[in-house]
This record gives structure tokens, sequence and C-alpha cells, in this order.
């Protein structure tokens, strides 16, 4: 019971007019930075930093975490209506969102995810208030071995992200690993595939590498044939999402909201991570997994509330511990800081304010984000009658600003359009973007993990089989493996069969 | 007739006429007002000078670091005091020397400014090639250091850092120090404390960021670091790590029982991260003087040293002629540190 008096501090600090519209005004320019494809809340954040200084720290804090979880509500809408992702996170939401939308139904794609997000969101939040100090001490146990088992458990992903060809899958997965060694070598200090230029002396973001695989690319691919998009254009048939869409997400947002609860906890992309993992989970478990990529609903519910309910797990290392496990929350971190509030373990004593303020003003954003994006659904459909030769331009424009701004470097913009070249030409001779992403999310941390621990256990390399954690993802991803082996083994066989007998 | 057909003439001259007059007029207000705009602008100008126009106040680091957290308060008030928005712009990547490389070539009008600190002016150019020297900046300035000590967890079987040094020579290899990554502070410190302590064998595991190493070192993954005390402050007053030393000049206000590397023995061991404003050479001197006055209130600011004291600098001012001293002293501890330890990113 004590937990609910809490919470109804918590809520008369939201309710105080001050912080009730610093929250609104966060969760507005969330959607909006969300909506608008390849502007990352990183930026608007460090912006908006020093106008919290004259505010209470709770306030602050209120309104930049409106900005974070509200980018991630409108990170799907450009993904669904034309293919480009909002966000980083809202890769995944492309493959059957812009799907759906293309058979008419992008209304209920939007809403479907407007829903996913919010209980996604409100799960998230429970799931943190209730769970956030015994969590944040199991977080601690994950250590390099766990996380390298981990890793090779979500490579596994790879195999569930494909349409066409499996061979074609692992050659784009491979080159996403490859483009994820370029950087400077962690361990050695040793520059790998740098020639000289600086800026990729960090490696490649994903920003850029993202927008131009998906965005440009797809521009590009768009004004091959400007009419056909035309025809499905005409055909919306309903906005919001009819009774058996419901039966159909239910399951996955259930499943996504758990998944993306528990990635967004771990340092890295919590919630990018979470989307590819909910969307292969119901892939996986599905009963017409080759519904998938072709416009199911469970594709598009899955991942969105996966990536919304990352947003509340990635709380739980910076109110807990102190420990921010991405740049948003270091810019949260700092907010708190500059105040001299410290978030760790003496936060929720010390400063009750703060702490279930930031809590009950999560509730509220999120009501306030469902009322703000449900009516913009209709908006959005509409979008899609602007002619292309309109949109385009803008989309262009966007993406350009959105590469920039990360870095504030230009560089970052010649990789994007080098990189939407690139996705041009994988479009063209049907190579498939998804698994190259995960591969290039996945494979520096991969690597990072296994050599950590090697350096911890002097070279051993038992050290993965001794932790139970550890083994038991190695396990499970092992498991997975052998049994995709077999499907892809049987469906091989089939098709051989089948061909044996035509012939 | 002929008059009249002049009158014609002109009238449809006229006609058109009006139209082009009537576009000129607009055309003559247009150019009176931006005219007038730039007399005014110049009028100002020749009174005061500088500045005019926003500052560019670079931060070679990304948006939320510290770094960037400390170059924001000094911006809001530096602003205030030059009455001219001051923009900061972040230049992050390869260890600060973008940014860095970005002032230096850079026009010296004193419209663009540098966050001049031990990163990318100490730590990078010691272990690798840049496109900038010190000597391309020129310093206005000091305004905080950043304080690092040593920790283990809370649990850990030493009480003290001989316990620690003792148990290490019995056991070569097993001990484990985690960073922030090659050529950071934290590396750099627990370099110089193995150099110090003769023949330790302390193996290092490089993290990507400092978050990820301080949840390694409270899961018990590794043992130990140098750490800024900012990160590790929290997790200190909750009783999760211990402070076995500091690697400052003097004990800490904040932890008067816990003694330096030098009451210890180690004399060497002492360092500190450092953050100042500099420009690209060749500022004109009036705006040079101008700048530094407005710098040195803004550093001195009572607001400003609260805040920076908040997110775990420490303010110590140093003016130009003293920082200008105290950083080519800086420069040959890094450089030494890296080739004493082979530390290199090349």
């Amino acid at each position: 019971m004590d937990i609910f008096s809490h919470l109804i501090y918590g809520f008369q600090v939201v309710l105080e007019p001050i912080n009730f519209l610093y929250c609104f005004v966060g969760v507005f320019i969330g959607t909006l930075i969300g909506v608008l494809p390849g502007i990352g809340p990183v930026g608007a954040m460090s912006i908006l930093l020093p106008s919290t200084f004259g505010v209470s720290p709770v306030t602050g804090v209120i309104m930049l975490a409106g900005i974070y979880y509200g980018a991630m509500y409108g990170g799907s809408t450009t993904s669904i209506l034309v293919n480009i992702p909002g966000e980083a996170a809202s890769v995944v939401t492309c493959l059957d969102g812009y799907q759906m939308a293309r058979q008419g139904r992008a209304g209920p794609a939007l809403g479907i995810s407007a829903m996913g997000s919010f209980i996604g969101g409100t799960f998230s939040i429970i799931a943190l208030m209730f769970l956030v100090y015994p969590l944040a001490e199991i977080a601690l146990k994950f250590g390099p071995p766990e996380y390298f088992s981990l890793m090779c458990l979500g490579m596994t992903i790879v195999a569930y992200l494909v349409k066409g060809s499996l061979i074609k899958a692992v050659i784009m997965a491979i080159i996403g690993l490859t483009l994820g060694c370029i950087g400077t070598d962690l361990i050695s200090g040793k520059l790998r595939f740098v020639f000289g230029v600086s800026q990729l002396s960090d490696g490649i973001n994903i920003v850029p590498l993202a927008m131009g695989l998906f965005g440009i690319s797809e521009v590009l691919t768009n004004i091959e044939k400007p009419l056909k998009r035309m025809i499905y254009e005409t055909k919306i048939r309903h906005i919001l999402p009819n009774l058996e869409d419901w039966k159909k997400s239910l399951g996955p947002i259930a499943r996504g909201s758990i998944i993306g609860f528990f990635l967004g906890i771990l340092p890295g992309g919590g919630s990018i991570l979470s989307s590819f993992v909910s969307y292969s989970t119901e892939k996986r478990i599905s009963k017409h997994p080759e519904e998938f990529g072709r416009g199911a609903i469970e594709g598009v519910a899955g991942p969105e509330t996966a990536n919304n309910a990352a947003t509340g797990g990635a709380f739980v290392p910076l109110l807990a511990l102190g420990i921010p496990p991405n740049v948003i929350m270091a810019l949260l971190l700092g907010a708190l800081l500059i105040h001299g509030v410290a978030p760790g373990p003496m936060l929720i004593i010390k400063h009750p304010d703060v702490f279930w303020g930031t809590i009950a003003s999560m509730y509220v954003g999120n009501a306030m984000l469902l009322l703000l994006n449900l009516p913009l659904i209709g908006i959005w459909v509409k979008l899609l009658k602007v002619p292309y030769r309109i949109l385009f331009p803008l989309i262009l424009l966007f993406t350009l600003i959105g590469a920039y701004s990360i870095n504030n470097s230009t560089f970052d913009i010649f990789l994007m359009i080098f990189f939407g070249i690139v996705g041009y030409l994988l479009r063209k001779f049907e190579y498939e973007e998804a698994p190259l992403l995960l591969a290039f999310i996945l494979g520096p941390m991969l690597e990072q993990a296994f050599r950590q621990s090697l350096i911890m256990s002097n070279g051993k390399l038992s050290i993965f089989f001794v932790r139970p954690i550890s083994l038991g993802a190695l396990i499970l991803s092992i498991a997975l493996f052998i049994s995709t082996g077999i499907t892809v083994f049987r469906k091989a066989r089939k098709e051989v069969i089948k061909y044996g007998q035509k012939t | 007739m002929v008059k009249k057909h002049k009158q014609y003439l002109s009238f449809q001259w006229c006609n058109k006429r009006k139209e082009g007059l009537y576009m000129s007029k607009k055309f003559i207000i247009l150019i009176l007002i931006i005219g007038g705009l730039m007399c005014l602008d110049k009028a100002i100008g020749k009174e005061s000078s500088f500045p005019t126009k926003p500052i560019e106040l670079v931060c070679p680091y990304g948006a939320g670091g510290s770094t960037s957290m400390g170059t924001r308060i000094i911006a809001g008030t530096l602003s205030e005091l030059l009455g001219v928005p001051v923009i900061v712009n972040n230049k992050p990547g390869a260890g600060g020397s973008i940014g860095a490389a970005y002032v230096a070539k850079s026009k010296s009008d004193g419209y663009t400014l540098f966050v001049f600190n031990s990163g990318s002016n100490g730590v990078t150019p010691a272990i690798r090639s840049v496109e900038y020297k010190n000597a391309d900046f020129e310093l206005f300035g000091q305004y905080a250091i950043q304080t690092l000590a040593m920790v283990v967890k809370n649990d850990a079987p030493w009480k003290s850092l001989e316990e620690l040094v003792i148990y290490a020579k019995k056991n070569p290899g097993t001990l484990k120090y985690a960073t922030s990554g090659i050529g950071t502070s934290a590396h750099f410190g627990m370099e110089l404390f193995k150099s110090a302590a003769e023949g330790l064998k302390i193996d290092h595991v490089p993290f990507k960021s400092g978050p990820e190493y301080i949840a390694a070192l409270l899961g018990g993954h590794v043992h130990m670091g140098i750490l800024f005390l900012v990160d590790i402050k929290g997790p200190v007053e909750a009783g999760k790590l211990r402070i076995l030393a500091t690697a400052t000049e003097k004990r800490l206000e904040d932890y008067p029982d816990i003694p330096t590397f030098s009451e210890l023995g180690y004399p060497e061991v002492k360092l500190t991260a450092w953050y100042g404003i500099a420009a690209p050479n060749g500022v004109p001197k009036e705006i040079s003087d101008k700048l530094k006055d407005a710098l040195y209130k803004t550093f001195r600011h009572p607001e400003v040293k609260k805040m920076l004291i908040h997110i775990g600098y420490v303010p110590v001012f140093r003016d130009a002629e003293q920082f200008k001293k105290f950083v080519s002293e800086e420069e040959k501890k890094f450089q030494k540190i890296a080739k004493e330890a082979n530390i290199r990113v090349d």
C-alpha cells in the first residue's frame, strides 16, 4: 500500500501546473522529432538542457523524459507511411508496417503501434516502480561473459529477419559485422579500416547508416516509379484497428512489453535490440510465419510495444544505481546533477519528489501521447495523399539535418548519401538491409564482450560455461540455431522433392 | 495631335513605367532599409566593436558527457555578459581531436572559442597523430579540474592500498582494472600507479564508456579502477565502492580520512583532468581582452561555480599566463606516461 501513497504523492507533483505544462511540452517535442526521420532525441534534449537549469530538477527531468519516450511513440509513423524509420528503433516496423500501408491499412498499423506503445510504456512504468532496486542488482550480475552469450543469442535473430534468400541474408550480416569493425579497436587501440580518415576513427554512427540504407534508398527507388504510389493511396479503409487486429496483437503486445522492458535495462542499444528481438520472437512462435514481411500486424504491434517498454527499462540503472545505460539517460543524469541531485540508491530517500514525480509523469505523459497520437492518425494517413514530388524533398531534407545533427559533422551526411546509394543497389539486387543493421549493432558488442571476458579469465574459454547466466544463454542459442537449421533443411528438402516430382 | 499622340504614348509608357516605378519604389525602400540596417550595424560595430554576432563555443566531446555539461554552464553566463548568444557546438570524435582540429583551422576573430582540456590537448596528442598542436591556440584561462581516486568494491578483501599492493605482488595476473578505454585518464592513472609500484601485474580491461565500467566494478567483474570522483560519488556514498587513495595534491575536503597516493609513498601518482577556454591563435588584442574579462567574470561567478561543483568539477581558476605554464608541464607529463606505458592509438 505504501507504494501507492508514494505514487499519489508523485501525481501531486506532476499535476502542479508547471510540471504538467513541461510534461506536455516534452511529449509534444518528442512526438515531433520522432516523426521527423533522422532527427533523434539527443540533439533536441541537449539543446533544451539549459532551459532546465532555471526550473526545479523534477520539472526538467519530466520534460526531458517526455522527449525521450515521445520520440519512441512518433518513430513508427514514417516507418509505416513511407518506409523510412523515424528513429533507429523503428527500423523493424518498416518490414510489416509499410506493407500494411500499401494494403490500405496504414490506419490500423498506426493505431496498433500507438496503443501498443501506450500499453508497453505503461507496463514498463509499473515494472519500474515495483522492481527498480531488485532489477538493478540483477543487472549488475551481467558482466562481459554474460553479454557475450546474450549477443550470440541475438545473432540467431538474423534468420528471422529474412524474407527471401537465407544466403543473401547471411552475406548482409557479414557485411554488417565488417562495417562494425571500422574504428578504433577497443582493446588494443589499433585503428581498423580507417584509412587515415579521422572521422572514421570512432566507427560509423548508426543513424547515417540506417537512414541511408532505409531512408535515402527508399526515396531513390520510389522516384523511379512515381505513379505506382497512387494505387494504394486511394483505398484507405478504416482508421483504427478492428477486433481481429486486436486479437492478433494482444499476444505480441504482451510479449513485447516484457522483452522491451528487460532489454532496455541493459546498456547499449536496448531499445533498438528489443524491437528486433520482439519481431523475431513473434515470427518464431507465429502459426503463419510466411505472413511476416507481407503486412502482418503482429510484426508492427510487437516491436513498437517493445521499443517503448525499453524506455522504462532504461530508467532502472539510472534511478537505482546512478548509471546511465545510454546517451539519452546520460543527459537526464546531467539535468539532475546540475541541481545537486545525484541519482543512485539514495535518490528515493533524499529526493522522493524527483523519484516519484518522474515515475508519475511517465503515466501522465503516456496518456497524453495516446490522446495526442490517436487524432493525428487521420492526419498522417492523409499525408499519403501529398504528391510524392513534394514529400520526397522534405524527407531528404530532414534526413540530411538528422545525419548532420548527430555529431555536427558534414562527413556523416556524405556517409549517409553513400549508404543510400549502397542501399539502392542492394534493393535492386534483392538483398535485405535489416540483417546488415542487426549485425552492425551486435557485432561490436559481441567482440568487445568476448575479448573482455578473455582478459578476465587470462585466456580461458571456460569462463563462458562456468557462469550460469552465460551458460543458459549459450545453450538456448545453440538450440535455436539447430532448430532453425532443421526448418531450413526441411524446407529445402521439400522443394527439392517438389522439383524432382515436376521433372 | 502629335501632342495627343505623345500623351497617348507617354500614357502607355507611364502605365508601364508606373508598374516599373511602383516596383522600383518598393525596391528602393528595401534597399534603403537594408542599407540603413547595414549602416546601423557598422555604427554599432564602430562603437562597441565586439561582439556583434553569436559566438560559437566548440566542445570536442558528445552531448551526454560531463565536458558538454560544463560547457553549457559556461556558455549560459558568458552569453549574458557579452550580450550575444554563445552557441555550444559539440564536435566529438577521435579523442577530441576532431573538434580541436576544427577550431585550430577556424578564423581567429574571437567568434570561435574552444574548450581546451586535458583530453584533446593533453592525452590525445600524446597517443595519436593529430592535425594541430597546442601552440595553435591562444589560452584564455582555466575554469575547473576533475579529480581521480582509486576504488575497489565494498566487499573486496583489501582495506588499504598497501594490502592491495601486497596481494597483487603475490598473485601476479589475477587482478584486473577497468577503464573507459585506451588513453583515458583512468588508463593513464593506473599505468602511472603500476610503474610507481614497480612490478605490479594488473591487467587492463577497457570498456566503451564510464557507466559500463562502473557497472562492471559494482558487479565484481573487475577489481579496481582509478576513476573520476564524479562517477563514483553516488556508489561511494551508498557504501557500494570504497576509495583507497586519491590522485590529488592534498586530501579531498569531502573525504578527509582518505590518504593521497603521495602520502602512501607514490608521489608520482598525481593526475587531474583540466578544462579551460581558448581560441585559435591570433585574436586581436582588444577582442581577446574583452573575452578574457567576460570569461574571468564567468569563471568566478558564484552560480556558475555552484553548478560546476554539482556536476563533479572542482572550480580551480588559472589566468592565461598560469594556464599556459601549467599546460606545458602537463603536456610533458602525459607524453612521458604514454611513452613509458607504451599507450598508442594508431
